[in-house]
């Protein structure tokens, strides 16, 4: 029989994996829906990060109530951003607009992390964390923390959420619509701006609340954000673009390998790892996990 | 019912329509014919509200209608079923029908249409929890032209119905378009099947290097020296 640490390195890989997968949903809802790459999509996550911080440390409540205030507050950021930024981009079209999107994210990816950095140098402060515990829970003779699995139930529990919204409520099969067809859905009548304004605002409160969840876990740097959104990339791709199924896939896929690399290589292997694993995918399967169009 | 006069349009900066005009009276069928990359589809698309149209007017039962957005166009009453059967593969036939009920007033006559549509394809009905990426060709162009059904148009634009699509299905989908009329849709057809919409249409226009060549009813336009050269092939 297997050690019994390993039902810790699993349970640690699954859940940085669901964290992964929160991160990369919402930067593929995004994506599919008006064709572009939030490169600040990671700094809105470091942003979430902070505001834990903040709501636990100054305000004394726990993470999963500062929850309850960062999904509303990161909507509102997320469909901000949309409005003043990515929508003027639109009347160029969608080809240039992808493009430019580029360095407007970049740049809100540049002011977030700035102005943190400005921030917490002013408070003297250089790491986020938070010190939340609760007791373990003793399942078959391993005790196991109870944190990791409040925040594995969470996560599986938010995906559920989503995915229902996705593929039942009809502004979810607006947004398949706009991912699948842009042309056949914009002709059906379907109001491609605010269905993009709600899909930014939703991808943005994933990614804080995905924060939520790794500050939980580990205390972060204001300059996380960007590793994150590449990791992001790479599990969309991993797991092929525009599919839900396939950034779930992907992230726990990364996340259980990252968790192995961990144990027998050393964290510095990480990014290697990563690069093998996506290599691997797509020279056997060039469209990703669940890839489907071209 | 629908009347565009001095069209211009240009996409990516070429000029594609010149001083376009054509009529589609209430209750009959048109056809636009003419060769690749004529305009036709650019026509369409512009009447729609999905390019943006430099000069000229689109009018809908008296309303201009020009770069409108196209949720308002659909509102209005027009459906416009795009070329390449653009339909949204990863979901079900029912989705894909259910999305055609965009405004919220074809919403309400949601159940009415979808029983309209599966007696007008009853295989639609048959594969209604199937992905819509799994239909044949001629499902899946049946599928468009019924989801462009489900807005409860007055006016219908069905873009290149036949592409490539075997000739059994071809009469087929013409047979639906006649009932579909029949029911009271206007229909404004884009062809290349020349003989086919010269069959079914009661008027036609020749649309060639974006411009209207040739305009008539279809009985005429069947004697037509360029049409017979160019077209049939006589």
């Amino acid at each position: 029989m297997l050690p019994l640490y390993h039902v810790d390195i699993v349970i640690n890989g699954v859940l940085m994996g669901a964290i992964y997968a929160l991160i990369a949903v919402g930067l593929n809802l995004i994506y599919g829906v008006s064709r572009i790459l939030n490169l600040a999509h990671g700094d809105l996550l470091m942003l979430g990060c902070v505001v834990t911080y903040l709501v636990y440390n100054i305000l004394g409540q726990t993470p999963l109530m500062a929850l309850l205030v960062i999904a509303p507050l990161f909507f509102l950021i997320g469909g901000l951003v949309n409005i003043s930024l990515i929508r003027p981009l639109m009347k160029f079209g969608l080809e240039r607009a992808a493009v430019t999107s580029v360095i407007v994210t970049l740049g809100v990816s540049f002011i977030i992390v700035d102005l943190v950095l400005f921030g917490s140098a002013r408070a003297g402060i250089s790491t986020f964390g938070v010190s939340y515990m609760l007791p373990s829970v003793k399942i078959f003779d391993i005790y196991l923390s109870s944190v990791r699995l409040l925040s594995l139930l969470s996560i599986l529990f938010i995906t559920i959420i989503l995915r229902l919204f996705i593929t039942r409520t009809f502004l979810g099969k607006k947004i398949r619509a706009l991912s699948q067809n842009r042309e056949a859905a914009l002709a059906l009548g379907v109001d491609d701006s605010k269905v993009s304004l709600i899909t930014f605002g939703l991808g943005s409160a994933l990614a804080a609340i995905a924060g939520v969840f790794i500050i939980m876990l580990t205390a972060i740097q204001a300059t996380i954000g960007m590793t994150l959104t590449f990791k992001a990339l790479v599990i969309i791709i991993l797991g092929g673009m525009g599919s839900f199924f396939g950034a779930v896939a992907g992230g726990l896929l990364l996340g259980l390998a990252e968790s192995y690399t961990m144990l027998y290589l050393g964290g510095m292997w990480i990014p290697v790892i990563d690069v093998i694993i996506l290599f691997i995918v797509l020279m056997s399967r060039p469209r990703g996990l669940f890839g489907k169009e071209a | 019912m629908l009347r565009v006069s001095n069209l211009n349009v240009a996409y990516d900066g070429i000029r594609v329509l010149w001083d376009v005009s054509l009529e589609v009276e209430d209750g009959r069928i048109v056809a636009l014919l003419g060769p690749n990359g004529a305009g036709k589809t650019t026509l369409l698309k512009s009447i729609m509200g999905l390019l943006q149209i430099m000069s000229g007017r689109v009018e809908f039962e008296g309303k201009i209608i020009s770069n409108l957005h196209p949720s308002r166009i659909t509102e209005m009453g027009i459906s416009y079923v795009p070329e390449g059967r653009g339909v949204f593969p990863y979901m079900t036939v029912r989705e894909n029908l259910e999305l055609g009920a965009m405004s919220k007033r074809s919403r309400k006559l949601m159940q009415g249409n979808l029983r309209t549509c599966y007696e007008l394809f009853p295989i639609l009905k048959e594969r209604e929890k199937q992905l819509a990426g799994t239909l044949s060709g001629g499902e899946m162009q049946m599928l468009a032209i019924a989801r462009g059904l489900m807005a409860s148009p007055r006016l219908l634009m069905v873009d290149e119905a036949s592409l490539g699509l075997a000739p059994v299905i071809v009469i087929k989908l013409f047979d639906a378009l006649k009932k579909i009329n029949a029911r009271g849709v206007t229909i404004l057809l884009v062809e290349q099947n020349v003989l086919q919409a010269l069959d079914v249409a009661h008027k036609a226009y020749v649309l060639e290097s974006g411009k209207i060549v040739l305009e008539g009813d279809t009985a005429s336009l069947k004697g037509h020296e360029h049409i017979k050269k160019a077209y049939l092939g006589l």
